[in-house]
């Protein structure tokens, strides 16, 4: 029923675009209450010892106003849809729908306004755009999936520091279970963090957290993260840092997990666009180092259609990896 | 020779100088002026209120001349980059400002419906709207 369902959807917002309320990358716009929008991608990967191909993100968005200050987002994800694995010829088939994101937004004023239910964590650059089609390579920095639940349950507090017009604060609250407990990156029932962002001008931010969760294993973790982001055209500059410390149920044990990443995007024209991103982390698993790096190329005929490729070298080369993509936003 | 290559320097200076236009608001908003980064973050809803009003941008249509140069001398940003943010922000549920066709309109959008706030040619201006910001 879903897999019928799902092709039908994505139909029907083409067929939408004809229409003066539709542009493609931002929805159709129905009226104030609902504008209706969604995203697909599929993937190639290829490495050392596998390769496949998947349909990852099948999603449908929605949201709109309630009433002047009060509005609604949901989003709906089917997430690694259809895989195929080369190296063995199998197939493996997944139409479970998510709730990767529903609230409601209050806005009070510029100072403080609030979101509750299950959102983004405002955190970084990475973690605002998660999906392939608005990221600058198709693979994410690997500490954005590690370090902090990349989605949470709960309410935002948020708004711009009383003293500049600038920094925007987030003080995130979690004390309850996840919304869709199959659809996180780390499930926890307790997360707190504080997040800063301020636009020093027009072309440079920077911006900061720290944060305390415990995941479902009763580990409980900190972590401390700074970011900054330089754009001058036809460069963007972007750099994060991210210090992890988790500590076993027992409180004997410490772990500490450092990652950071530098990364260089370069704008030949608003269709062809370069990345380089030298990374390092470590993995929270197995607790082996590494660093590695990117190079990726970026054809977007138009903005909300994007064809990505990029190489990955890895310290240990068995991780090499070759990935190419192609992703819409309608 | 000389003197038409220097009035033709001095209306240059002039007309780039000249402040033809203005960004106008409902009467009854009490505050007298808004700066250009305030207007910038209105239209482009990282700032959402007007003398804690909720603000309501409104655009002209994408192709009309004085929102080009609104979006060259307030917004600052080119219109691929432009229409870039407004991708990612329908991804996080933000749509950008309504538009209106015509000056003309905007100015009627505003004059009826406090907190909305938009752009229009000066000689349009009267008691029905206030200026809070010339360009």
């Amino acid at each position: 029923m879903r897999l019928k369902l799902l092709p039908l959807l994505v139909i029907s917002i083409f067929h939408l675009s004809a229409e003066d309320k539709y542009t493609l990358g931002n929805g159709y716009k129905f009226f104030d209450a609902l504008t209706i929008g969604g995203y697909f991608t599929t993937d190639y990967t290829a490495s050392a010892t596998s390769s496949s191909l998947t349909a990852d993100d099948i999603a449908v968005l929605a949201y709109g106003k309630l009433s002047n200050r009060l509005s609604y987002l949901g989003e709906f994800e089917s997430k690694d849809t259809y895989t195929v694995n080369f190296q063995d010829s199998t197939t493996v088939d997944n139409f479970q729908v998510h709730i990767e994101r529903l609230n409601f937004d209050y806005k009070v004023s510029e100072k403080i306004n609030f979101r509750v239910g299950k959102q983004i964590t405002p955190i970084g650059y990475w973690g605002a755009q998660p999906i392939s089609v608005l990221r600058d390579t198709t693979s994410n920095p690997v500490f954005s999936t590690t370090m902090y639940p990349k989605l949470f349950t709960g309410i935002d507090a948020y708004g711009y520091l009383p003293f500049t017009e600038s920094t925007k604060y987030h003080l995130l609250l979690q004390k309850n279970e996840d919304l869709d407990s199959d659809y996180n990156n780390i499930l926890t029932d307790q997360f707190f963090a504080f997040a800063l962002d301020s636009e020093i001008n027009i072309n440079w931010r920077v911006g900061g957290s720290i944060g305390h969760f415990i995941n479902l294993a009763d580990e409980v973790f900190y972590f401390v993260q700074l970011n900054t982001q330089y754009d001058f055209h036809p460069f963007t500059f972007s750099a994060e840092i991210i210090r992890n410390q988790a500590q076993s149920p027992s409180q004997n044990d410490y772990t500490r997990l450092g990652a950071f990443y530098l990364q260089l995007l370069y704008r030949q024209s608003p269709k062809h666009i370069w990345v380089t991103r030298l990374e390092h982390s470590r993995d929270p698993m197995t607790l082996n180092e590494e660093s590695f790096l990117v190079a990726g190329y970026s054809f977007r005929p138009l903005y909300p259609i994007s064809l990505k490729t990029e190489y990955q070298w890895h310290e240990y080369n068995v991780n090499n990896k070759f990935i190419l993509s192609f992703s819409v936003l309608f | 020779m000389k003197k038409l290559l220097l009035t033709f320097l001095f209306f240059t200076i002039y007309v780039l100088h000249a402040k033809d236009f203005c960004v106008i608001v409902h009467p009854s908003t009490s505050i007298k002026t808004l700066s250009t980064e305030k207007i910038r973050k209105i239209f482009l809803r990282k700032h959402h209120f007007i003398d804690n009003m909720k603000a309501i941008p409104v655009n002209l249509l994408s192709n009309h001349k004085l929102r080009l140069l609104f979006e060259k001398q307030i917004i600052k940003v080119k219109r691929e980059q432009l229409n870039q943010y407004w991708v990612q922000q329908h991804f996080l549920g933000v749509s950008p400002p309504v538009t209106q066709a015509s000056d003309q309109s905007i100015k009627l959008f505003i004059q009826n419906l406090p907190g909305a706030i938009g752009y229009i040619p000066k000689s349009l201006v009267d008691a029905k709207v206030k200026v809070v910001h010339e360009f």
